[in-house]
């Protein structure tokens, strides 16, 4: 599906002329319109994030890259791989430009900012850091990334996206292709840390190859005024996924959608999400899984924990079985944690809300063994915030 | 430590199960509690626990001359007095380790949990999930473990004995044992007599029936009681308040 730049800003622009009636869009493009006249001015980033990143992207300005051309790696900005025209067919490979409006802004609009990482064959990385930052009012960042892992070959990406306090109004907008080869593996942790004026919407396209083995994590628990998760992995022959999201939503609207295409015979997938919902929050989990390759396998699991009257957490779980072999199963609870379950603690010297506390780390806490030992620490540090956030 | 019930009555969902207990357990005793089924021995365990469902509608609990009839079950764990439960929740997302190292972190380590930890074969349960897909027996020595984690004086063991195979009681008795031997303060309830039998030393045993204490008495009343069953005593007791 691979297409020339011109062809897919083409595309991008006449979708997105069809798309006038939509004001949202429309807003967006206004701005973006704006900054291209009006560009902004480098700002300086703090975060301790960025310091160890190789790539960040602050608003709209590329902040930090590190160049890797190496016998076992390459990181170049997606922007020079697009000019040079070199290696550029898993650009756009795994999504359209005329899919979604969102995707056409990318097209058009982002100038292809963002890593293009490719592991070569018989290597292994990681893990390597992202970071995205956004501290100026009114910020569409748009992203666009390109992870190759070639065969028998495994890479490890911890993605950081974050915004100022003092940044209002801000859109990020992002799509990451990751294509995966034979007998290879790919490690992906998420962790979403924006403000409460922060609209997001983020698409994660992964195409596993045969005896491939893909682990994603996904953590976000700061207030937000919108967010659009998606993520599509299609999985070939013995390929397996493992997607694990942990959401703590307070305030603001968010939706997840994954969906794990099982292509292959015996391809695999589990399917994890937590959610806890607090102060007016409303989280909707859509979590899918499409049986096709003979003897497929796939699992659900949607749990999800109302801490107050005043938010609301829908979860949906899909399974779609193509064939008569193959074996798909749900498991999808909402509740609070049982008086039993805190008095029983209670009776062990914890008072009311440490009981709550460890109830919530352990409803939270993702199953981190095939995660490496430096990625595991960082999600323990994130599940830690998460839980003394969510002190009652 | 000692432990002393003046005069105790209780409610739960609006019906009085406890008619005014009065008990008094010394420092280092061991009191064995039996009665049938409904008589409120497991209740009155889970008011001197503190746990909510059970409202104290007169009377008080001393620990120590400290009455601690209104404090909350985790400010009496601290005061040393800890419960064994009969029933416990599965908490599908805890692990055994978590808890474990968290009573380690509040309480200290005491030499007693260390020696219940290799007799109740522990390290064969840390990882997996509090009481989740046990055997009864694993049930019942994970809870005894994590009763003595929290450092107690006085221990309140509620059946420790039922729905346990042979091997897993032989290893509870032996717990037990050292706990009577350490000098600490406990109250056990139980059904059956087979526990009390391979205890070390028991100091008075109690007779329950419908919310009272009817008959109090030395080891030897029990073999009398187990033999003849509960009804007698219990019906004395009817008769006298009619």
């Amino acid at each position: 599906m691979s297409r020339s730049v011109r062809d897919v800003e083409k595309i991008a622009e006449e979708y997105l002329s069809k798309l006038s009636s939509n004001g949202e869009i429309r807003e967006i493009i206004a701005r973006l319109e704006i900054s291209r006249r009006e560009p902004h001015i480098e700002p300086t980033c703090s975060i301790e994030e960025v310091g160890r990143a190789f790539y960040s992207l602050v608003d709209s300005s590329i902040e930090k890259f590190s160049y890797v051309d190496t016998s076992s790696l390459i990181i170049r900005p997606l922007k020079e791989i697009v000019i040079e025209e070199k290696d550029v067919e898993n650009v756009w490979s795994l999504a359209a430009p005329d899919e979604d409006p969102h995707l056409a802004l990318i097209a058009k609009y982002g100038d292809n900012r963002g890593a293009y990482v490719r592991v070569r064959s018989g290597s292994k990385i990681g893990p390597v850091r992202t970071c995205y930052v956004t501290k100026l009012t009114g910020t569409v960042q748009l992203v666009h990334n390109v992870y190759v892992v070639e065969d028998d070959a495994e890479l490890q990406v911890l993605s950081t996206c974050t915004s100022s306090r003092d940044a209002l109004d801000i859109y990020h907008i992002s799509l990451t292709e990751v294509i995966v080869g034979r007998n290879s593996r790919f490690t992906m942790i998420m962790y979403h840390n924006w403000n409460e004026t922060t609209k997001l919407w983020s698409s994660l396209r992964v195409s596993a190859g045969p005896e491939s083995r893909i682990v994603l994590i996904y953590v976000t628990h700061s207030p937000i005024e919108k967010a659009y998760d998606q993520v599509i992995v299609r999985l070939s022959e013995n390929a397996s996924a493992t997607s694990s999201s942990v959401i703590y939503g307070r305030r603001g609207r968010y939706h997840t959608e994954t969906t794990t295409i099982l292509e292959g015979r015996n391809a695999s997938s589990i399917l994890i999400s937590r959610m806890l919902s607090a102060e007016k929050a409303r989280i909707e989990s859509v979590s899918k899984i499409v049986a096709r390759g003979e003897g497929s396998r796939g699992h659900i699991e949607c749990l999800g924990v109302p801490l107050d009257d005043s938010s609301i957490i829908t979860s949906v779980p899909i399974l779609e079985a193509h064939r008569t072999d193959v074996q798909l199963s749900h498991e999808a609870a909402i509740g609070k944690f049982s008086e039993e379950e805190i008095t029983y603690l209670t009776t062990k010297g914890l008072d009311e809300n440490e009981a709550m506390q460890l109830l919530i780390r352990g409803f939270v806490s993702i199953d981190l063994e095939e995660v490496p030992p430096t990625l595991r620490k960082v999600v323990e540090r994130i599940v830690d915030e998460l839980v003394r956030r969510s002190a009652v | 430590m000692s432990l002393i019930i003046e005069d105790l009555h209780v409610e739960s969902s609006g019906r009085e199960i406890l008619r005014g207990i009065d008990l008094e357990v010394k420092e280092g005793e061991t009191h064995i509690i039996v009665g049938p089924n409904g008589a409120g021995k497991s209740s009155l365990l889970y008011t001197i626990a503190g746990i909510p469902k059970y409202v104290v509608k007169k009377g008080r609990i001393i620990l120590n001359s400290e009455d601690i009839t209104r404090l909350q079950p985790h400010e009496r764990v601290r005061r040393g007095l800890c419960l064994m439960h009969q029933f416990q929740p599965q908490i599908k997302t805890i692990k055994v380790s978590d808890l474990e190292n968290i009573l380690i972190s509040k309480f200290g380590i005491n030499e007693l949990a260390v020696k219940a930890r290799e007799i109740l074969e522990i390290d064969n349960l840390r990882n997996r999930y509090l009481f989740t897909n046990m055997s009864g027996g694993e049930r019942k020595r994970l809870e005894l473990y994590l009763t003595l984690l929290t450092n107690p004086k006085i221990v309140l063991l509620d059946e420790p004995d039922s729905g346990v195979d042979v091997d897993s009681l032989v290893k509870i008795s032996e717990v037990i044992n050292l706990i009577i031997s350490s000098s600490l303060t406990c109250i056990l309830v139980t059904h059956r007599g087979d526990i009390v039998n391979m205890l070390r030393k028991v100091d008075r045993v109690h007779v329950m029936c419908n919310g009272k204490i009817v008959e109090s008495n030395g080891k030897d009343m029990l073999d009398r009681v187990l033999k003849s069953g509960f009804r007698k005593i219990c019906e004395r007791l009817r008769d006298k308040r009619e």
